[in-house]
């Protein structure tokens, strides 16, 4: 490591130590940007003789008057002037895609066209078009390549973020994300939008690898908006509001009839549906009830298509019309050497389920720079955020419970015992509970308090060496109630309790935790002068990560004293329980970048990881890249082609195992041991190796084109080997580094400025991304994993494939399991394309029949993938005069969901594909052929929908007016902008549940559980003073 | 010398703040086996637990109980939940054991709970034979060793009745590099298990108690009484062991009868404590509104007026809530008249049921409160049977007719005759030992070969111990339609 270091630091001293020196007239002059404001670092250069400016963007060169000089700085068009004393140049800001910088994964801030690896830059104007609720949100459909899924609607959810392929078996597959520089631990769900300057996304191991042993699965970096873009001695302010509406978009088709025999007079019943053979008390309403004697039965055709007395819309009835409202402002200013940027924004969420507030939060920002001297500068970033959420009471169980319940079913019953309302037992022939009562009843509250932080200074120590110390602040203190007052009913108790139903005597829990993460970094900067046409650029960095994690939690029940929710409300603590995790990693290393003639790019990187997560004899990893660009442009010119480069890079990158991984844990509850894991002393991170070949091209003055193929290789996966106990001490696994996932991406964005005129501009944005992912090396037993297991692990398979049984839906396949005594000819494949025995169609015979494999067992095959065929973005910006249209499509292709949902729906005969009211006979069938598929609710290929779609994202029409056009105003105001904004407009899709983007995206899975996904429509009106 | 001196600063407090903390971090959640068995007061520690992991593989949700009790005929339920229902189809199908089976972790649960009771214990008495001493002076040696045989006694015993082979390994017996084909049929399985008791008995001489805590029990237990207990489970296995009649007749009942006369004598009841540490779940789900009804088999044996099966037929009448003043009073204190149904008429009317048990509900309502893991009836069952086959009549039928058939169900004497005696014992397992040990119906049904055909006699290695144990699929199996050879599958039934 230390020859590593030497070396590193010799070959930038070397570089630095030789510079030209030309003996001309000196030249001083000022580089501005278009605003006016100071551009410090800019570079004016002549031949070998260059400069950078200035804090105050003041430079000196020596030059003879009259000659040529190139002025350049990140962001900005290139501009040649000729050379004069007392000059002043005034930069245009960049058009060109290529002209981004990109500040993560490299050595210094680099302009997109000097990149030799991909790292795609989303700035303000396109994160602000139409603000996402958080940042988590807001990059859905921008980045080719990047998989962002709204996986749950809850207010305040995070989403689902994946970079190319998800590698990992053992572990998720999150990118690392960075908010200004604090590695974020926590939720990218309370960071506001309206604060972010550029989220920049370094996909793929060979653009993280500088991030190490976390990076494996990318970098989101998030850049907040500071003071020092603005003119010296100016301050700006923004008043944004937001009002809009949360809606559910789409109801799941339920079935509207049912098949049991009606009583003779059912008719004239309107209150609740009356069955043969029942006898009800007189007066009955509704819901459970001791008095009613009999069962329904079955009509002999076994068709849903008897009517229900009453059929109420209890979707509708549930889901209702939530609220969202964004208040922000923000103010920044500059003086001369110091500015700063302060924000508060105030964000409420109800969502739209009743009864529930949703989530609220309050971000406080403060960002300050502070230019002590010449050589040094301070700076402070600041963000302190509320949450408060309040999810539904008895969490997920509330969104079964609506769909099971039956169209005549009244959720509003009052109890018939004390009168609170929203009877628990509201279906007389189900123990589901209405989802009311527990929405209603039970009191949850969450609440966090995070502060971000990052503190640094920069020690300026020669022209070309500097050094960055910071020391960053992630702390989050969380805790969260749940509270079941003393009348809360349960079903149970029986005996003398005529209803069925029981007090609870109420129960309380209560959860906190707190983490503080502390991070310190030293980067040694080296830019020395260009020698020639080589110029040489570095850092070395070292990076000390401090994790401290705790929790604790109570939970007890039966309240000695009524309404009183605390724990000293207990004669005995049921259970309690604290962890507490330290993390510690050590880090070092070093990056080195060559420009040779602004053609020829070199990147090459070395980091050393050591990190308490590894195994005490497996301290250490390293990770390297080398990457390289050639610009093709600039030596060959072809026709209409404005920059053309070719880039390579080799990397790799890690990620970290979990807290007790490596260690021999026996499991303790109450006090009391049992044997649990066995340790594993040579844990190692996973290693993920990646090769990236790309072309960037702009052409015809409009067009910009990124194409990059990706291959990447993840081994040493975290594998949880289940072990023989009786052998191992009673140790049941261990965890072990094994196995291979591979994964090839293709990504393509495309950028079109279609016209740009004073009065019309209307630019589109392309994105584009496809991966295939292999498991190529498992040296356990395949394995089932995810959410019941519906995702098969195995040797040579897609990583995402679902697995299950399946049904016959060939004579050919049938005719190699025909039971003793039956022939082919006692089979048909019916009108859906399943076998079913020959004549049975629309009768209580017709049955699917499972696939056998080869030894006459069930066959258990392939009958899906989560993996989508390609996924795409398409925006259009569109304005004319002060008019502005955005919109974004979001599309996805393939990829299949598990709808277990809509398997369940079947159990209770609540399917609306059973429903056969008003189907003509020769359609109907019986509901004893989707129970067969039903299956108790095994894992079978009847459940497998495609969740391919087409969303409106995003839709902002929206006007801007400048303050000189308000009466009075045009004084304070500058500009005045009034948008409608929609989220989740429209989706086209086949899929048959709320959204088809539903569960996570490694495992797509629609679960009975999930809070549904809504459309938001919204009214903002911004003022810039 | 000002850059120097900044740059040097820098990189010093850069090193003051990271330098003093080590990449060495200790997990502070979990011990390891070092801290685990390090003294005698942490291998005391250890072997207070070995009870509650017996009790969660044998009464928790998760294990085989739920499936044990529909398949037995004993409690009706067509939720698919824990196999209760693929295990109750009439007519029966076999046991899916393959290792992606829905349900697989059923056997596997209460298999492996077992094991980590076993393995527990071994590693107890090993660090004992070690030379770690519990107590002042190893004043508590006796109970801790006592109480490890104990448990692996009755772990075993679950092994024995539940499954066809299991691997025999304590302190001393090892098996490196294990096969399927290292395991033991169930009856060296029985053996072990009984071995393990008697040496619990042993050490049961001398005077100790077994904090409250350790059994959950309402007070402490003493050596005596674990020594009764002892005994009681060791009658349970043997009596239970048989796969079928056959079986059942090579019984030893002399040993049976001398582990049950010197059995317990009060009720062994587990203290439910509000969902934490004990809670019998598989009881509540087998009693629970809306869940498990009382199958009619056992509505039957309350009351002889009632059909015993409900026939899968939408016209076959509704039974009528029991009017007979000769039926067992237990119908109207321990069970309650459901006047509709909840189970799902599409899912077979053969799982309908007018009565449900109740006897538990005030219990189970708010998970507390005693609930029977071994019913003196149990062992006074055992006691009776015993002396019934070995053709002491009068014997069997004056301990039935002292015990719970007459004292709860108000019934008349049973006469010294086998045939009574047998159907007396029989019913008596079915209502007053409802939702008590894990699978007593079960096994009762069993060895009198009245599971209907096709009922698996025992269960397999579970699927996914078989995949660890590097078994190519398919892997064996029982049950079904296509396997009635009474061996390991039930080719009799009672209808």
């Amino acid at each position: 490591m230390r020859k590593f270091l030497f070396f590193m630091v010799a070959v930038l001293m070397l570089t630095s130590s030789k510079y030209a020196l030309a003996q001309q007239t000196v030249i001083d002059g000022k580089v501005l940007s278009n605003s006016g404001a100071a551009l410090s670092g800019a570079t004016v250069k002549s031949g070998n003789v260059s400069a950078l400016t200035g804090g105050n963007g003041e430079f000196s060169i020596r030059v003879a008057v009259g000659t040529t000089l190139t002025v350049s700085y990140v962001g900005y068009t290139d501009l040649k002037v000729a050379a004069a004393k007392g000059m002043t140049v005034t930069l245009q800001p960049s058009t060109s895609a290529l002209d981004e910088v990109i500040v993560t994964g490299v050595a210094s801030a680099t302009s997109k066209k000097k990149m030799t690896v991909s790292v795609t830059r989303v700035g303000e104007e396109r994160l602000s078009a139409v603000p996402a609720v958080s940042a988590a949100g807001a990059l859905v459909g921008k980045v080719a390549g990047a998989r962002v899924s709204m996986t749950s609607g809850s207010p305040g959810a995070g989403v689902d973020i994946l970079l190319r392929g998800d590698n990992n078996l053992g572990i998720g597959s999150s990118p690392l994300i960075l908010v200004d520089g604090v590695i974020l631990d926590g939720s990218l769900a309370d960071i506001n939008v309206d604060d972010i300057e550029a989220m920049e996304v370094v996909r793929g191991a060979a653009a993280s690898a500088l991030y190490g042993s976390r990076a494996a699965n990318g970098v989101i970096a998030i850049v907040s908006k500071r003071g020092n873009k603005l003119d010296i001695g100016s301050s700006k302010v923004t008043v944004r509001n937001e009002i809009g509406f949360q809606q559910i978009a789409n109801y799941i088709d339920l079935a509207e009839n049912h098949a049991f025999e009606l009583a003779p007079d059912w008719a004239t019943q309107k209150a609740y549906t009356k069955y043969a053979g029942v006898t009800y008390p007189a007066n009955y309403a509704g819901g459970y009830n001791p008095n009613i004697v009999g069962s329904r039965k079955i009509s002999a055709d076994h068709y849903l298509d008897n009517p229900f007395a009453v059929t109420r819309d209890l979707q509708k009835e549930f889901f209702g019309t939530g609220t969202n409202m964004t208040n922000y402002v923000a103010v920044s200013s500059r003086y001369a050497k110091t500015n700063m940027f302060a924000s508060f924004e105030n964000n409420k969420q109800t969502g739209i389920v009743q009864n529930t507030n949703g989530y609220a939060r309050q971000n406080f920002r403060l960002n300050l720079d502070h230019q002590i001297a010449p050589w040094l500068k301070l700076s402070a970033t600041n963000l302190v955020i509320n949450t408060r959420t309040q999810y539904p009471g008895d969490g997920g169980g509330i969104f079964f419970n609506i769909v099971l319940a039956e169209p005549d079913n009244d959720l509003n019953l009052a109890n018939p015992v004390d009168g609170q309302p929203y009877y628990l037992r509201h279906n007389h022939w189900s123990n589901e509970r209405n989802p009311f009562y527990s929405t209603w009843k039970n009191k949850r509250d969450d609440v966090s308090q995070r502060w971000i932080g990052n503190y640094s200074a920069n020690v300026k120590f020669t022209k070309w060496a500097n050094l960055d110390v910071s020391h960053t602040i992630e702390s989050n203190n969380y805790h969260y109630t749940s509270y079941n007052p003393y009348d809360t009913w349960t079903i149970g108790g029986g005996g003398g309790n005529a209803y069925g139903i029981t007090y609870t005597k109420g129960s309380l829990y209560k959860y906190f935790d707190h983490t503080m993460n502390q991070n310190t970094q030293a980067t040694l900067n080296i830019a020395p002068k260009k020698y020639k046409d080589l110029s040489v650029k570095g850092k070395l960095s070292y990076l000390f990560e401090d994790k401290f994690y705790e929790n604790f939690e109570v939970y007890s029940s039966q309240f000695a004293v009524r309404d009183l929710p605390t724990m000293e409300n207990f004669t005995t603590i049921r259970d309690a329980g604290s962890q507490r995790q330290t993390i510690r990693a050590r880090n070092y290393f070093g990056v080195i970048s060559f420009d040779y003639k602004d053609r020829y790019l070199l990147d090459a990187m070395y980091r050393y990881d050591g990190s308490s997560l590894f195994g005490s004899e497996a301290k250490w990893a390293s990770y390297y890249r080398v990457s390289g660009a050639y610009r093709l442009s600039e030596d060959i010119k072809i026709p209409g082609v404005d920059e053309f480069k070719l880039r390579a890079a080799h990397g790799t990158a890690g990620l970290r195992p979990g807290f007790n991984w490596q260690y021999e844990t026996y499991n303790i509850s109450n006090g009391v041991t049992s044997p649990g894991q066995k340790g594993n002393k040579n844990l190692r991170p996973s290693q993920t190796a990646e090769t990236e070949f790309g072309i960037d091209v702009d052409f015809l003055k409009k067009f910009n084109l990124q194409v990059n193929y990706a291959k990447s290789v993840t081994t040493d996966q975290f594998l949880n080997v289940p072990l023989i106990p009786f052998v191992n001490d009673g140790f049941t696994s261990q965890f072990q580094n094994a196995g291979t996932v591979e994964s090839k991406t293709l990504e393509i964005t495309l950028g079109a400025n279609w016209v740009k005129s004073k009065n019309f501009s209307w630019n589109t944005n392309v994105v584009f991304g496809q991966t295939k992912t292999v498991i190529t090396e498992l040296p356990v037993p395949s394995y089932q994993s995810g959410p019941d297991g519906l995702f098969f692990i195995k040797k040579g398979e897609t990583y995402g494939a679902i697995y299950g049984y399946d049904w016959v839906r060939s004579l050919a396949q049938m005719s190699k399991q025909l039971p003793a005594g039956k022939t082919i000819a006692d089979y048909e494949v019916n009108n859906e394309g399943y076998v079913v025995p020959k004549g049975s169609q629309g009768t209580l015979l017709e049955k699917p029949i499972k696939l056998n494999d080869a030894n006459g067992a069930l066959a258990f095959v392939k009958m899906g993938s989560g993996l989508p065929n390609f996924t795409m973005g398409i925006s259009n910006n569109i304005s004319y005069k002060n008019f502005t249209l955005y919109f974004l499509f979001d599309i996805k292709s393939g990829g299949d969901v598990y709808n277990r949902k809509s398997q369940w729906l079947t159990r209770d005969n609540r399917n609306g594909i059973m429903d056969m009211g008003g189907k003509p006979a020769s359609e109907k069938k019986a509901y004893d052929y989707y129970q067969a598929f039903y299956d108790v609710n095994t894992n079978n290929s009847y459940w497998v929908e495609d969740a391919s779609f087409v969303k409106l994202r995003e839709l902002a029409i929206g006007y801007t007016v400048k303050g000189t056009a308000l009466p009075g105003l045009s004084k304070v105001v500058k500009t005045m902008n009034a948008r409608i904004i929609g989220r989740n407009l429209l989706t086209f899709t086949k899929y048959s549940g709320y959204d088809p983007e539903v569960g996570s995206i490694r495992s797509p899975f629609d679960d009975t559980g999930s809070y549904p996904n809504y459309r938001n429509v919204a009214f903002s009106l911004s003022f810039d003073f | 010398m000002k850059n120097k001196f900044l740059l040097f600063l820098s990189i010093g407090v850069l090193s003051f703040a990271s330098c003093k903390k080590t990449l060495d971090v200790q997990n502070e959640n979990q011990p390891d086996f070092k801290k685990v068995y390090a003294s005698g007061e942490d291998v005391y520690n250890v072997a207070s637990g070995l009870f509650n992991a017996y009790y969660s593989g044998t009464q928790s949700y998760s294990g085989m109980t739920m499936f044990m009790a529909t398949s037995a005929d004993n409690v009706t339920c067509s939720w698919g939940n824990q196999a209760m229902r693929d295990m109750s189809w009439e007519p029966r199908r076999e046991w899916n054991n393959a290792p992606n089976y829905p349900y697989q972790a059923t056997t596997k649960h209460t298999f492996d709970k077992m094991y980590s009771v076993i393995n527990t214990a071994s590693n107890v008495i090993k660090a004992m034979n070690g030379g770690v001493k519990i107590g002042v002076n190893g004043a508590d040696d006796n109970l801790v060793k006592a109480f490890a045989r104990f448990n692996m006694g009755i772990a075993y015993g679950v092994l024995a009745l539940n499954f066809d082979k299991a691997f025999i390994v304590d302190e001393k017996t090892t098996i490196p590099g294990a096969k399927l084909s290292d395991a033991k049929p169930y009856k060296a399985v029985a053996d072990a298990a009984i071995g393990y008791l008697n040496e619990a008995i042993a050490l049961s001489a001398s005077s100790f108690s077994v904090p409250s805590t350790w059994m959950g029990t309402a007070a402490p237990v003493s050596n005596t009484t674990l020594r009764a207990m002892a005994n009681s489970y060791i009658a349970r296995i043997l009596s239970n062991t048989p796969r079928n009649a056959t079986e059942l007749a090579a019984v030893n009942w002399t040993a049976v009868r001398t582990a049950a006369d010197a059995g317990i004598t009060a009720d062994f009841n587990v203290v439910n404590d509000g969902y934490n540490r004990w809670y019998a779940e598989a009881g509540d789900y087998l009693t629970y509104p809306g869940w498990g009804l009382t199958d009619m088999y056992v509505v039957n044996k309350l009351d002889p007026n009632i059909a015993p099966h409900w026939k899968d037929d939408p016209t076959f009448p509704t039974p009528l809530r029991s009017t007979n003043a000769n039926a067992d009073r237990r119908l109207t204190t321990d069970f309650e008249y459901v006047p509709s149904n909840w189970l799902q008429a599409v899912r077979g009317y053969y799982h309908w049921s007018i009565y449900r048990h109740s006897r538990y509900d005030g219990i189970y309502a708010l998970g507390e409160g005693p609930l029977p893991e071994f019913m003196k009836a149990e062992n006074d069952l055992y006691r009776a049977e015993a002396r019934a086959y070995a053709g002491d009549l009068a014997g069997a039928a004056a301990i039935i007719n002292a015990g719970t058939r007459k004292t709860r169900g108000g019934l008349p004497d049973v006469a010294a005759d086998l045939t009574a005696i047998r159907a007396a014992i029989h019913a008596e397992r079915h209502i007053e030992l409802y939702v008590t040990g894990m699978g007593l119906q079960f096994y009762e049904m069993r060895k009198r070969d009245l599971l209907q055909a096709g009922t698996p006699l025992h269960w397999p290695v579970p699927a996914k111990t078989q995949e660890t144990l590097a078994e190519t699929l398919p892997f064996y199996t029982f049950g079904g339609p296509n396997r009635l050879d009474g061996v390991n599958t039930s080719n009799k039934g009672w209808r």
